[in-house]
């Protein structure tokens, strides 16, 4: 069985342009969006909802941060991992990102590749 | 400190957004005049404050709504990436702890002749066989 069928994505991001590039990245390769929102509070309903393995955020949104969302999504739903992405991506930002809980750090623009290796090794530890 | 025009880089010398759509940086001394333009700001708080405009030049386009719809929401995102890379990339920028804010989108032409600015960095938006010109403005103030 392919692995990637195994997995469910929430996107969140506060550019419809940036949640359909990512979208059709993994619609391509099998892998099923459950969700998508574009700010932190509709993402929390979408994924206590949705109940997702993985929640691939944008850091910059209005009023709350993809940061804090990834805060609040460790602390709250202990079985899902998140991938930030950011154009920003000084190393203060990513050293955030990862204290906050994300599991990868990704740069835009989003390279295919490099999606899949990240949401590989989240499948694996599955 | 003012930090009024990053270093041109290189590597930002084109930024791909999709397999289609390029963004080329242009070293040419050419003006540009335009009076048909959509722009999107960026602020930036931090260690350096201050804005970021963007122009998307489109004197001379006849654009759909169809056009439209699909190239705005595209030259914003590519601005936001080429604004993150920028400071990302530069090595006195980088040193900055700074935030990008959410873009802010305005449909208002604003009347722009880069022979009277000279902070103004020009780039080609380039998708299929069509080439847009952007614009690029910095006003930014480092706090240290």
């Amino acid at each position: 069985m392919n692995k990637n069928s195994e997995i469910k994505v929430v996107i969140v991001d506060d550019s419809d342009f940036s949640r359909s590039i990512i979208r059709k990245m993994l619609t391509e390769e099998g892998i099923e969006i459950v969700g998508e929102a574009s700010n932190a509070e509709s993402a929390m309903l979408v994924i206590k909802e949705k109940q997702p393995n993985v929640v691939i955020t944008d850091i910059v949104m209005p009023e709350t941060s993809g940061i804090e969302l990834t805060d609040r999504i460790v602390k709250n739903f202990d079985q899902i991992s998140v991938i930030v992405i950011s154009s920003l991506s000084q190393e203060h930002v990513v050293i955030e990102a990862i204290g906050a809980g994300a599991s990868d750090f990704l740069a835009k623009p989003i390279q295919k590749q490099q999606l899949m290796d990240s949401l590989e090794k989240i499948i694996n530890t599955i | 400190m003012e930090v009024s025009r990053p270093k041109e880089l290189v590597i930002l010398s084109e930024v791909n957004i999709l397999q289609n759509v390029r963004l080329m940086h242009r070293n040419d001394l050419n003006p540009i005049y335009s009076k048909d333009n959509l722009r999107v700001q960026f602020q930036i708080e931090g260690q350096i404050k201050g804005s970021i405009t963007c122009y998307l030049c489109l004197d001379d386009k006849e654009l759909s709504q169809g056009d439209k719809n699909y190239l705005f929401p595209l030259f914003v995102e590519s601005m936001n990436i080429l604004i993150g890379k920028q400071i990302s990339m530069d090595n006195e920028l980088n040193s900055y702890k700074v935030k990008l804010s959410p873009p802010k989108l305005s449909m208002i032409s604003k009347e722009i002749n880069t022979a009277l600015r000279g902070s103004t960095q020009k780039y080609d938006l380039e998708i299929d066989d069509f080439s847009y010109d952007v614009l690029t403005e910095y006003s930014l103030e480092s706090l240290n």
